[in-house]
């Protein structure tokens, strides 16, 4: 036996040996190595627990007590593929070959020839997630020249990348808003292997990751990848019950950049099974680092595109705009100087108004301030006398307001009645119900007629006007009267549509429904 | 023939009255929004409508068309500034007697009104 041993002691492979009773009784240098364990712990131990994976023990003691009973064995003297296990626990492929000899007493050793087979395994299953990876970004790359939506190929990006990967659900988060009030927003387009993933959907929608919160909002803060290899077990994961109660316990996040800026971060989640070694992180970096170049052009140019429709729609109707003012003032005049002056004025009203809802303000304007800049055209204006509560008005809003203001200043300067011998007050204030804005515009003369001046005949141009802008584009009522008195005005405004939305605090994770 | 604006742009919608109505017709109201559309549709049922496309805010003129031919069998002359945005399925939802284009010029107003009109009549 001792030049036996010398012998197995210079091999490269594995040499391990065991009686009929299934313990070890040969152990070399190179097995030591492999298995981790010495060959003074190795001797006498039961070879099914040392190196056998709990799965393949039954098998090999049924093979063992087979053989002992019938002297034979199918499986000896060939080249056999299988895992073993290491002393750590990790189970690594191997290649085997088994010869029983005649041992000293007359009984029989079973003696194994063992190679590792973990460098290869580890080498072709590199080159693969390479071919993998390689396909994925080119899937990607020609899908980007697709005429897709940016959602589309959104989802593609992340179906791709969780076929590659062997995630089971990809999801992709959008940094909003600015400064210290950007948010990562999940978009909702999500990769789901399988439907009972479903809450975890849920569990996203309402949360919103500031910098550093959460898995997302620390790719995003780091502006490197993060994996959480065990999610229950981790306190920073506030989504962590609904994901435990569908089975993914592992995430990836990786942030998605462009010229230097982090503009969305891709999550990535996996169940137990889920590798997650170096290499699976690796491809996933590239990938999902291609595909945030990607899906930041495709997001670059779909905005390219709504803006030049935009800018088309807006061209076509003002040009509408001016030749339906043009009409309308040219149907009223009776000369041409009326004509100029009408069409002039309105012309100007309309520049001064949308100025007011798209330069001044990216989104409201105070109601003071747009009642006097409306009305601007009056002369004398600090007798005029305005009260109005300080409040946002609507970008929406703005322009019908505006207008019909303007329209109530031009027609006081035509009429005269905003001059000497009358006063005009401009106020408005909320109602009882603090529902609806009353906006009074009334002319006071100082000296009342004699009698009530005559009812128009028809109804003007300007007066047509005003009732379609509040009632068609503000919702509210318009009334006006003409008496002894004066001109008065009265208009109802639903403050709802007329007061600006000032912008929710996003919701917190702190506040998300998903947090536990 | 008895006529529904659905126009957002005040101007706009206005000068279409005065102009419809020198024509003879008679407008029945004119509609800012998707929701006042159809509403005013079912309450005066017009013989034709002339729609914008794009509306003020979340409104879509293309569905209140497709509506107020679906249910009350009023065809829809389609007005606006981007006609290429008009989808296939828009058309298909639609069935537009005409299409104009903005700015489009009162004679061309005229033009596809009356022959809308005289369609009507055979």
């Amino acid at each position: 036996m001792k030049h036996l041993e010398s012998l197995f002691d210079r091999a490269l492979d594995a040499v391990v040996g065991m009686d009929e009773a299934g313990l070890v009784v040969a152990w070399n240098g190179a097995a030591e190595e492999m298995f981790g364990w010495p060959r003074a712990d190795a001797m006498g131990s039961s070879m099914g627990d040392l190196i056998v994976p709990p799965q393949h023990r039954e098998g090999h003691a049924r093979g063992l007590e087979h053989y002992n009973r019938t002297g034979e064995g199918p499986v000896l003297e060939q080249r056999v593929r299988i895992t073993a296990l290491h002393r750590d626990g990790a189970e690594f492929p191997i290649e085997l070959s088994i010869f029983p000899m005649p041992g000293g007493g007359g009984e029989r050793i079973f003696y194994a020839f063992i190679r590792s087979m973990a460098a290869e395994e580890a080498a072709r299953r590199a080159q693969d997630l390479r071919a993998r990876e390689g396909e994925a970004l080119l899937a990607v790359a020609q899908k980007l020249l697709e005429d897709v939506s940016l959602d589309e190929f959104t989802q593609f990006c992340l179906d791709s990348v969780c076929a590659v990967s062997g995630m089971e659900a990809g999801h992709f988060h959008v940094v909003r808003g600015r400064g210290p009030h950007a948010r990562l927003h999940p978009t909702g387009i999500w990769h789901l292997a399988d439907p009972r993933f479903q809450p975890v959907v849920e569990a996203t929608r309402v949360v919103r990751f500031g910098l550093g919160e959460g898995l997302p909002g620390r790719a995003w803060q780091s502006g490197q990848l993060q994996a959480l290899f065990d999610l229950p077990a981790s306190c920073q994961f506030v989504r962590r019950s609904a994901f435990e109660e569908v089975g993914l316990t592992r995430a990836v996040a990786l942030p998605v950049r462009q010229g230097g800026e982090i503009h969305g971060v891709l999550e990535f989640f996996g169940t137990l099974h889920a590798r997650l070694d170096e290499e699976v992180l690796r491809m996933l970096q590239t990938v999902g680092s291609q595909i945030g170049v990607a899906l930041h052009r495709k997001e670059h140019a779909e905005h390219r595109e709504t803006l030049r429709r935009e800018m088309s729609h807006r061209v076509g109707n003002s040009l509408s705009v001016l030749a339906s003012i043009y009409r309308s003032c040219s149907r009223e005049a009776r000369t041409k100087d009326e004509l100029d002056e009408a069409f002039l004025g309105r012309l100007v009203a309309v520049g001064q108004a949308n100025r007011m809802a798209v330069e001044d303000a990216s989104e409201s304007v105070a109601l003071p301030a747009l009642i006097k800049e409306a009305i601007s055209i009056l002369p004398e204006r600090d007798r005029i006398s305005i009260e109005a509560p300080d409040m946002a008005v609507d970008r929406d809003s703005v322009m019908p307001l505006a207008l019909v203001l303007n329209e109530l200043a031009t027609n006081a300067l035509k009429h005269g009645s905003s001059c000497e011998d009358s006063r005009l007050a401009v106020r408005a204030r909320f109602d009882g119900s603090h529902e609806n804005l009353v906006l009074e515009w009334r002319e006071h003369r100082a000296v009342p007629l004699a009698a009530p001046p005559p009812t128009p005949e028809r109804v003007g141009f300007g007066t047509k006007l005003m009732q379609h802008m509040v009632e068609g584009r503000l919702g509210g009522i318009f009334e006006r009267c003409l008496d002894e008195a004066g001109f008065r005005v009265m208009l109802m405004l639903p403050r709802e549509r007329l007061e600006a939305q000032t912008e929710l605090a996003p919701a917190t994770i702190q506040s998300g429904a998903a947090g536990s | 023939m008895r006529i529904l604006i659905v126009e957002d742009e005040v101007f706009i919608a206005l000068d279409l009255e005065m102009q419809l109505m020198d024509m003879g017709y008679e407008v029945v109201g004119i509609a800012g929004t998707k929701v006042t559309a159809i509403e005013m549709a079912c309450a005066y049922v017009p013989d034709l409508a002339l729609v914008d496309l794009h509306l003020a805010g979340p409104s879509s003129g293309a569905e209140a068309a497709a509506f107020m031919r679906a249910e009350l069998g009023v065809p829809s002359i389609i007005v606006s500034g981007s006609l290429h945005e008009l989808t296939e399925a828009d058309i298909a939802a639609t069935a537009p007697v005409a299409l104009l284009g903005k700015p489009f010029s009162p004679v061309k107003l005229h033009a596809v009104i009356r022959d809308v009109d005289a369609a009507r009549d055979r």
